[in-house]
């Protein structure tokens, strides 16, 4: 999952990325500024954006609207230290989707981060299941006809992408995308290293095989048809 | 009486009433004195037509004859005539006999009561008889005693006197209702302005001007002081809410960040280095806590020393060597200065005294120098320069060769909390009131301070303080 903090604060936006990488293995990208924030979300690979009301640039409230306008459905979870109602009726009517006043728990923020993640991608329990491959979202760990699957925390994240996007078919670009922040080598062939070893520990040993390959569009995790 | 109404009212009463009594009074004296007078004209008419029944006697040369058959007076008048001698005449039968009711022997009219009726009499002592014949000088004399049951008069008089109060009191009640209504009408804009303002909210809301819509002219000066007042209590109400709120953000934010850097070494397993690494971050954070805090409470202290004693109270201050103060601020500021390789180029014309805490002054110099190092370039250059302007004032300038400051910002940058930019005063610690202590400060102690930008580059700050006389 690929999370952007937009937030000025730039220890704040620090303590969050560390958290939500540590804590939900998410990677984490960091604007400190409101038109770089704004730049950043409308490129699309984000599975949710925190953002601070207070912004230098142009302000939350208007990153928010020209998200919007774009047709951006990433999910918004709002950071403000303003509480009255006013503002949060505000925020959440022009399209955020939770928010979270300041000083706020990092349980909770990584909670509501979890959430509505999980949400956005169709899932309404922590725990995904697909046959008898079942992920816990809270543990992060797999288990396959109830035996643990032991998995690096990179195997971990692209099993959890793919499973909450069960059924749908991943471009490798998207999984790179939502995987690694920026930085990385988008050309590289990590991902196929990955799926083979996922491969591997899930459907060796099963009888039903759930990781597909479609040649030239890239993967799909469903259960195989009957026969 | 503590009402204006009830007061107002009985002074009116109170005048009217005496004004009553007074039209009353009078009215009913005019009417007894009318009424007995036509009652004593009547009695004197009846009396001498009965003196005439009477006659001298042919027979003896004092004797007198009366002609009682043609008496025609109402039945229940009393009349009686005596000779001068107290002799009797004639008269009504019952009246004769009794001497009693006609005591006195003298002109005149009186009043007496005779089987619960009350009469009204007129005696004639000494009446002289005309000879019916010959009309001759008269020789013969007699008393006259007359009268008429005086009930009928009485009732008139009685029934005026009804009228002339009624009239009094219908008039007393009309002023006193006329009056309550009026005076309560008169004091409805001060009622209508006393609800208005029970509607203020101490968030200032909707207070419309009533100087356009109050009618009494005597009220005018009121509505517009009251409005006045709200409006100020309004801005200044605004304007402290807008330092809680952005006091509140600031103080929120930076809980915040000291919340989730020690939460963040609750979670999970944390090496010894990392937790002391956590914890100097934790301390770091305390301490940019720590001077938010410091800087609010000076400013509040400013302020409540600004509303509290006025402005004189800086006289006792001891007077302060300018050039010592701000080489000692330039010298706290050398290890930042060093960061941005900045240089401080310091330039004084003489040797000038102010009068000022020197805490005060010291806290104005690292603000202005602070920022003015903030905002040079790499390894440009701040002056500072004192000089003395005309009367008996210093001027400090304190240059930078940075970028300035954009049109848009100049406005506000004395503003509380206001921050040109943002993320960047952000990293060197600042909360945006900088500007604003360096301000209060300055006119706290009676300067002015101002900033503006250079036509080269740059913005330069100017405070003016008085000098204290060498």
């Amino acid at each position: 999952m690929h999370v952007l903090i937009i937030e000025d604060e730039e220890r704040l936006a620090q303590n969050l990325a560390k958290a939500i990488s540590k804590n939900a293995g998410f990677v984490v990208d960091v604007a400190l500024e409101g038109n770089e924030g704004l730049h950043l979300a409308l490129s699309g690979s984000f599975d949710l954006v925190v953002l601070d009301l207070m912004l230098p640039g142009i302000s939350g409230e208007e990153l928010l609207t020209e998200l919007r306008r774009a047709g951006n459905k990433t999910p918004v979870l709002v950071l403000t230290a303003k509480e009255d109602k006013q503002t949060i009726v505000g925020v959440l009517d022009n399209g955020a989707d939770d928010y979270l006043a300041k000083p706020f728990d990092l349980g909770e923020l990584l909670a509501r981060v979890k959430a509505l993640i999980r949400r956005s991608k169709g899932q309404a329990s922590s725990s995904l299941v697909l046959a008898d491959l079942i992920l816990d979202m809270n543990t992060r760990s797999a288990t396959r006809a109830e035996v643990r699957v032991e998995l690096t925390p990179m195997e971990y994240r692209t099993l959890e992408y793919l499973m909450l996007r069960q059924g749908s078919v991943v471009s490798k670009e998207e999984l790179l995308e939502h995987l690694y922040d920026y930085n990385w080598e988008k050309f590289s062939n990590v991902i196929e290293v990955y799926i083979s070893a996922l491969r591997r520990k899930i459907d060796a040993s099963a009888h039903e095989r759930l990781i597909h390959t479609l040649r030239g569009h890239g993967y799909m995790l469903r259960r195989s048809e009957a026969g | 009486m503590r009402s204006i109404r009830g007061r107002v009212v009985l002074l009116v009463l109170a005048a009217q009433l005496v004004a009553a009594v007074g039209a009353v009074g009078l009215s009913i004296w005019y009417v007894h004195r009318a009424v007995w007078s036509s009652v004593d004209s009547e009695l004197k008419a009846r009396m001498v037509s009965v003196l005439a029944l009477v006659d001298d006697d042919v027979k003896s040369p004092d004797g007198l004859t009366f002609d009682g058959d043609q008496v025609n007076i109402p039945k229940e008048d009393l009349f009686c005539i005596d000779d001068v001698h107290g002799g009797p005449v004639a008269g009504s039968s019952s009246w004769l006999t009794t001497n009693k009711d006609r005591g006195q022997h003298e002109d005149g009219a009186f009043f007496f009561r005779r089987g619960g009726v009350i009469y009204r009499a007129k005696a004639h002592m000494n009446a002289a008889i005309l000879d019916q014949e010959n009309h001759q000088i008269p020789q013969l004399y007699v008393n006259v005693y007359y009268a008429m049951p005086a009930n009928r008069a009485e009732a008139e008089i009685a029934n005026a006197t009804r009228i002339a109060i009624s009239v009094g009191l219908l008039s007393l009640l009309i002023s006193f209702g006329s009056t309550w209504w009026a005076v309560g009408k008169g004091m409805r804009p001060l009622t209508d302005f006393a609800h208005q303002a029970d509607l203020i909210e101490a968030d200032g809301a909707q207070f419309e001007d009533p100087t356009g819509t109050v009618r009494s002219t005597e009220l005018v000066p009121l509505a517009r002081a009251l409005h006045s007042l709200v409006s100020r209590l309004q801005r200044a109400f605004r304007r402290e809410r807008r330092f809680l709120s952005d006091a509140a953000h600031e103080l929120k934010t930076a809980v915040a960040i000291q919340k989730s850097t020690l939460q963040l070494l609750e979670q999970g397993k944390a090496s010894e280095e990392e937790l002391r690494e956590g914890i100097a971050r934790a301390l770091e954070d305390t301490s940019r806590t720590e001077n938010l805090v410091a800087n609010m409470l000076l400013l509040a202290s400013i302020d409540y020393f600004q509303r509290s004693t006025g402005k004189g109270a800086i006289d006792n201050e001891a007077p302060l060597g300018l050039n010592e103060s701000l080489q000692h601020a330039i010298d706290q500021l050398v290890p930042m200065a060093k960061i941005k390789s900045v240089s401080v180029v310091f330039d004084s014309c003489c040797d000038l005294r102010v009068r000022a805490p020197e805490y005060e002054l010291n806290q104005l110099w690292i603000n202005l120098l602070e920022n003015a190092i903030q905002h040079s370039p790499l390894g440009g250059e701040v002056k500072v320069e004192i000089s003395r302007i005309e009367g008996s004032a210093c001027r400090i300038l304190i240059a930078d060769a940075g970028p300035g400051i954009s049109s848009e910002d100049l406005p506000h940058v004395f503003e509380r909390f206001y921050r040109s930019d943002r993320s960047r005063s952000r990293l060197t610690g600042g909360f945006g009131l900088g500007l604003s202590i360096a301000k209060a400060v300055v006119e706290k102690n009676r300067g002015a301070i101002q900033i503006e930008n250079m036509p080269q580059a740059g913005a330069t700050v100017e405070v003016c303080l008085p000098a204290v006389d060498a």
